[in-house]
């Protein structure tokens, strides 16, 4: 047998997947070439160290307050008939279209802003739906507030062109948080709609953490 | 004390304080097989927290026949793989590997530079090289239920750990 079938062979000698007789030839292959025998040493090797790799690595931050949101937000969402999740498709499109409708109709989006430092408001039956996922977002925008603060405290610290690129993105990440607070006062207790807003604070968040760490 | 069987049992009846407990134990385990599996650490901050609330969602369906530990870990390797095969990243060749400051700002025992080495290069692997390694090699899973679980024959998953095997030792040579 060859040095390169041997070679291609080591993974089922390893696994012992080998018929008796092949597993005899490599064997004894390996006995006799020092090449191939460095091969075996190197995949040893390999599943040595992977075998020592942690089985655990704990994230960066704690997930757990938007686990919590969105299982809030899961558990308070009640079954609804198919056509109510149709009705909800059309509106989601509504609610994307919105930016590209209004620049189509050369209007401003400078009610966004106002939007989201309203409250929304609830009709009765949502206002536990809301209160949890406010609860679980509170975390969220506090993180915001102190990152924005920090990154205006270093600013002159950093790359203009990287602010720009930042402060644009930052301003996109706004006008749909702006657009989600519309549609929420039109939907107050569409779960799709308030994970949609946390992940736009969350990816703010992100953005303004990986700025400030770089 | 407080058994993990009792803490699901809570977690069932709807005790989100007991989930949390569960979560507390199982996040490490689980944000690593995310982070080996899709080499980026925000991506693997969304696919753990996915992976939790979908097993809050399914909990009713554990019935306690395998260890928790084992149906939370096949849960999330669901939620990757449906996430790589909506990314298309299941059947493209390349993938954009992006820093994963988790690997290195972890524990540094002694030799930790040769772990870091062997994380990155696990990282820098082909999607379906690198998925399949880190299911045999690093989870423990064979060959037969990563066939079932991706929907490749049993023989491409040998091929595709064969050569993550591969250009692991080529990497890490150099």
């Amino acid at each position: 047998m060859s040095c390169d079938r041997i070679r291609n062979l080591l993974d089922d000698f390893l696994a012992g997947e080998l018929p008796a007789e092949v597993g005899k030839e490599v064997h004894e292959h390996l006995g006799r070439c020092l090449g191939c025998r460095r091969e075996w040493k190197e995949l040893q090797d390999l599943l040595q160290q992977t075998a020592e790799l942690p089985a655990e690595i704990l994230p960066e931050r704690d997930l757990w307050p938007e686990i919590e949101m969105g299982i809030s937000a899961a558990r308070s969402e009640p079954s609804r008939p198919w056509w109510l999740y149709l009705a909800a498709a059309v509106l989601a499109l509504a609610v994307f279209s919105a930016p590209l409708t209004r620049w189509w109709l050369g209007q401003r989006t400078d009610d966004a802003p106002q939007a989201r430092s309203q409250p929304v408001d609830l009709v009765p039956t949502e206002t536990r739906i809301a209160a949890d996922i406010a609860r679980s977002q509170d975390g969220v925008l506090h993180a915001r507030k102190d990152l924005l603060e920090m990154l205006e405290r270093r600013r002159d610290r950093f790359d203009p062109e990287v602010l720009v690129v930042v402060e644009e993105n930052m301003r996109l990440l706004d006008e749909a948080i702006g657009q989600l607070y519309l549609a929420l006062e039109e939907d107050p207790g569409n779960r799709r709609l308030h994970l949609l807003l946390a992940s736009r604070y969350q990816q703010e968040v992100n953005l303004v953490k990986r700025v400030i760490h770089v | 004390m407080t058994t993990e069987l009792e803490l699901v049992s809570r977690a069932q009846g709807g005790d989100l304080g007991a989930f949390e407990t569960l979560y507390r134990s199982h996040q490490g385990r689980i944000y690593g097989l995310c982070l080996r599996m899709v080499a980026d650490h925000h991506r693997a901050e969304d696919l753990t927290q996915e992976a939790f609330i979908r097993a809050w969602q399914k909990l009713a369906q554990f019935r306690g026949e395998s260890a928790f530990a084992t149906w939370l870990h096949r849960l999330a390797v669901n939620v990757v793989l449906g996430d790589l095969r909506s990314r298309g990243r299941w059947s493209s060749q390349q993938v954009e590997i992006t820093d994963s400051p988790s690997l290195e700002s972890t524990a540094t025992p002694p030799g930790s530079s040769s772990r870091v080495d062997l994380e990155r290069a696990i990282a820098e692997l082909p999607p379906q090289a690198r998925t399949v390694f880190v299911l045999f090699d690093v989870e423990g899973y064979r060959h037969g239920e990563i066939a079932h679980m991706t929907g490749i024959s049993e023989g491409t998953s040998k091929a595709h750990l064969h050569r993550a095997r591969r250009l692991l030792r080529k990497a890490l040579s150099k």
